[in-house]
């Protein structure tokens, strides 16, 4: 995980240095005198060699010092966290939602294999994942908004607002994040289960008479999760991706928007901390999948 | 299902006389297995008529993609106009014939890049494994850990956007869907006793990778294109949607859809139709993507 996470930083770093324009100037404005020019980039470090100006970079990342933004003036690390939380939010209940309906899918479809329910199950979720999210978007709004008028087109309410009106709000971007996930988890799920269902202690579980949702749910559920776990992991990279996408479909003021605005600003600063910091939940979302390993398979152990 | 598998090649004395092991040559398994996945074939079907229409679309559209008429602004779906007209009276299948041609260019550039940079990668590093192979993969590791989307958004942020940046964008974020595969492939094909054979005979290095590993990982490297121009196309259509893709007035399906949804109240076949276009897009190539899978490995069905 150290090495990935390293990485991570020095790839960021790499695209600190590919952005064009000078830092220095992009945060004085063009009015800036060239003395002064010369003591901020000096301020920043931008005449010393690129590996120790990888290292002061590294230092401040460390410190939880992500630059400073070349529009708002304000710390980097600042306006990130006022958006986080709120892309977190969107990103988790999508992957509960995604995470519950495509597993129940898949394993209910493994169990009535071949059956009118399987096939349905199946083809559902390769909708799920074939659909672009931001379209899955719009026909939500085009139901639930325009025709039925239950939900709220868009926008946020903070939760501490009201928090009835917040979930509303909350609904649909997290329904369309999570169908991708509940589609591509039920197709894995389905076929994990049906391998599963092969094994002999299934038969022997059968053999002893246990009910069918007894051997389903709680002898093979189990085991069959491991490689599930392993796609939902793998999903969660991708959820916040989506992210970017859906909270443009709804008006969403998360990271996703922040980074937008910051492309069409230039604001390269911001371009990057979303990016690194992305990444690095990424990265630990991984190591948490490695750890889930261990409950569900105690023969998995890490040294 | 394994014991169907393992029945198979018991079946083959009773093949046509004529040239049996040509018939029996792994390309024509995988397609005869293909064809019994009438889905799939379906799929194929479907692209290669989007192909088709992306090759003519300057001689089927019944319209300019760019012509506008501002009298028949956002019409809804009728004979003259089958599936409406946008903000400017354009005619909006016009425009989505046009914007296939972005879509399948885009997907089948970017799919390239990412299919030649990541079979090699993944080629070189299971092949000759060591230090090798740890930088490439955790190389592959560092770029997974960048979600494809955001860093293909990223990308186009520093070069800036236009169609040839989002080709480079998204085969760049593509890079270890094959690296990976290819590399797995490798690591089973090297121990078989064929290549210990060819190796002992003197084969140079060159040699073993392109005659005796590389025709091997063919099957698994199909599976993944289809696959991988399935996310390119929705990648495409996310990028254009955000306005990053490429640029108005060249139509895409991303960028109509975006557009469209400012009229959503009193237009909504304006976004519909262009998210359509994709969704049956990616499903297509999904089934095609299922049925060569399982054509690859019958046990998986």
């Amino acid at each position: 995980m150290i090495p990935v996470l390293l990485g991570v930083v020095v790839a960021v770093f790499i695209m600190v240095k590919l952005a064009p324009g000078d830092p220095a100037a992009a945060l004085l404005g063009v009015q800036a005198s060239p003395q002064e020019l010369e003591r901020v980039r000096h301020a920043m470090g931008l005449d010393r060699s690129w590996p120790e100006q990888f290292g002061i970079w590294l230092a401040g990342v460390l410190h939880g010092d992500l630059g400073t933004s070349y529009i708002s003036k304000k710390p980097v690390s600042e306006l990130i966290a006022t958006r986080l939380p709120v892309t977190f939010e969107l990103a988790v209940i999508g992957t509960a939602l995604g995470a519950l309906v495509g597993i129940t899918a898949g394993v209910i479809s493994a169990a009535r294999r071949y059956t009118r329910l399987d096939y349905l199950v199946t083809t559902l979720a390769l909708f799920g994942v074939s659909m672009p999210t931001f379209w899955f978007g719009i026909l939500l709004i085009l139901l639930f908004s325009l025709y039925l008028g239950w939900l709220p087109a868009s926008g946020f309410v903070p939760l501490t607002k009201d928090p009835l009106k917040h979930f509303e709000a909350v609904l649909m971007p997290s329904l369309s994040l999570g169908i991708f996930l509940a589609g591509s988890l039920a197709r894995f799920s389905r076929t994990s289960m049906v391998e599963t269902l092969a094994l002999q202690y299934v038969r022997t579980a059968q053999g002893k008479g246990l009910a069918q949702r007894t051997v389903v749910w709680v002898h093979a559920l189990r085991n069959s999760l491991i490689p599930t776990i392993t796609v939902l992991g793998a999903q969660f990279g991708a959820l916040l991706g989506g992210a970017v996408i859906v909270e443009q479909v709804f008006a969403y003021p998360g990271v996703g928007t922040l980074l937008l605005t910051a492309i069409s600003q230039r604001d390269y600063p911001v371009v990057e901390g979303v990016v690194l910091i992305v990444a690095a939940l990424v990265v630990l979302t991984n190591l948490v999948v490695d750890l889930a390993y261990t409950w569900l398979d105690p023969r998995i152990h890490y040294a | 299902m394994r014991s169907l598998t393992v029945a198979k090649p018991l079946a083959v004395p009773s093949a046509p006389a004529v040239a049996p092991e040509a018939r029996n040559a792994p390309r024509w398994r995988m397609w005869r297995r293909l064809r019994r996945h009438r889905l799939a074939l379906v799929g194929l079907a479907f692209l290669g008529l989007l192909i088709l229409c992306a090759l003519t679309a300057d001689v089927i559209s019944p319209y300019k993609p760019l012509d506008q008429a501002m009298n028949v602004r956002l019409k809804p779906p009728s004979a003259a106009h089958w599936l409406g007209t946008d903000d400017f009276g354009r005619d909006i299948l016009t425009r989505i014939l046009y914007g296939s041609r972005v879509s399948l260019q885009i997907g089948f550039v970017a799919v390239g890049i990412a299919g030649t940079l990541g079979i090699v990668l993944g080629m070189l590093a299971g092949y000759f494994g060591g230090w090798l192979d740890s930088v490439v993969m955790r190389c592959m590791d560092v770029l997974l850990a960048f979600p494809a989307v955001l860093l293909a958004v990223t990308i186009m942020a520093l070069l800036g956007p236009s169609t040839t940046n989002v080709m480079i964008a998204i085969g760049i974020a593509y890079i270890p869907l094959f690296a990976r595969v290819v590399r797995g492939t490798v690591l089973t094909i090297r121990p078989n006793e064929y290549v210990q054979a060819a190796r002992a005979a003197g084969a140079s290095e060159l040699r073993m990778l392109t005659y005796h590993i590389a025709p091997g990982t063919i099957g698994p490297i199909i599976v993944q294109v289809s696959l991988a121009l399935a996310y390119a196309i929705l990648a495409e259509a996310a990028l254009s949607f955000l306005g990053l893709g490429t640029q108005p007035p060249t139509p895409t399906w991303g960028s109509m859809l975006s557009f469209g949804r400012e009229f959503i109240r009193e237009a909504p076949w304006f976004t519909f139709f262009p998210g359509l276009a994709i969704f049956v897009t990616v499903l297509s190539l999904n089934l095609v993507g299922d049925g060569l899978s399982d054509a690859l490995d019958p046990r998986l069905s």
